[in-house]
């Protein structure tokens, strides 16, 4: 997963994840016991990309 | 009649106390729009699941359960017992990323916009903002809208 943290001057770049991409495109209808698992996925996918862009923001 | 030095900027603080008091003050100024659609349609839907997805983390409390939180080495476990019951991490988390600060903006009507446009286009690279690439020829650009400074005579 190609990742991309800004500084002060750029933008913060977060490329989803293919394969987290094509289950957040199922319904929840459809997910059915897979849907807590996506959400902790994405849970964790955006918690880690936003952490990253809080850690090079303090190395500035 | 002056102010004491401490009096005054505990009074200043406090007229411009810009901290997170809650999700709805990152949630009530985000706007979503599509700019161009996939030619597939599935634009819009993966617009409102991917906003319905965005709403359901924020509403979180603290750090995500889960192995590779403790193993990134982007947070240390003290911190992560510490934040645990925080509301607001990942509100704030997310304004940085955002606006490199954890302060709302002066301006009430600021605005984070999240929109989608087709990958290559950079119009928006004069400002600050966080984009989220999805590969069928979309990505997500969460752009926080200029807001100029505000200077108090």
């Amino acid at each position: 997963m190609p990742l991309a943290f800004g500084t002060c001057s750029e933008s913060v770049e977060v490329y989803i994840d293919p394969k987290l991409e094509e289950r957040l495109m199922i319904p929840p209808k459809l997910k059915g016991e897979a849907y807590a698992d996506f959400d902790i996925d994405f849970d964790v996918w955006l918690h880690l990309q936003l952490l990253g862009a809080k850690n090079n923001f303090n190395k500035l | 009649m002056g102010l004491r030095p401490g009096y005054a900027s505990a009074l200043i603080a406090t007229m411009y106390d810009r901290r997170i008091k809650s999700v709805s003050d990152i949630m009530d100024h985000m706007e979503y729009s599509i700019d161009k659609a996939a030619d597939d349609g599935t634009t819009p839907l993966f617009v409102e699941l991917f906003k319905r997805r965005l709403t359901l983390y924020f509403q979180g409390q603290g750090h995500p359960s889960h192995p590779f939180i403790y193993s990134s080495g982007l947070v240390t476990e003290y911190d992560i017992e510490r934040e645990k019951s925080d509301p607001l991490l990942r509100v704030q988390h997310f304004l940085l990323a955002c606006t490199e600060s954890d302060l709302l903006p002066v301006q009430s009507s600021f605005a984070i916009k999240v929109r989608n446009c087709s990958i290559g286009v950079n119009d928006f690279l004069t400002f600050k903002s966080i984009s989220f690439h999805s590969r069928h020829s979309i990505l997500m650009r969460t752009q926080y809208a200029h807001i100029p400074l505000f200077w108090m005579a």
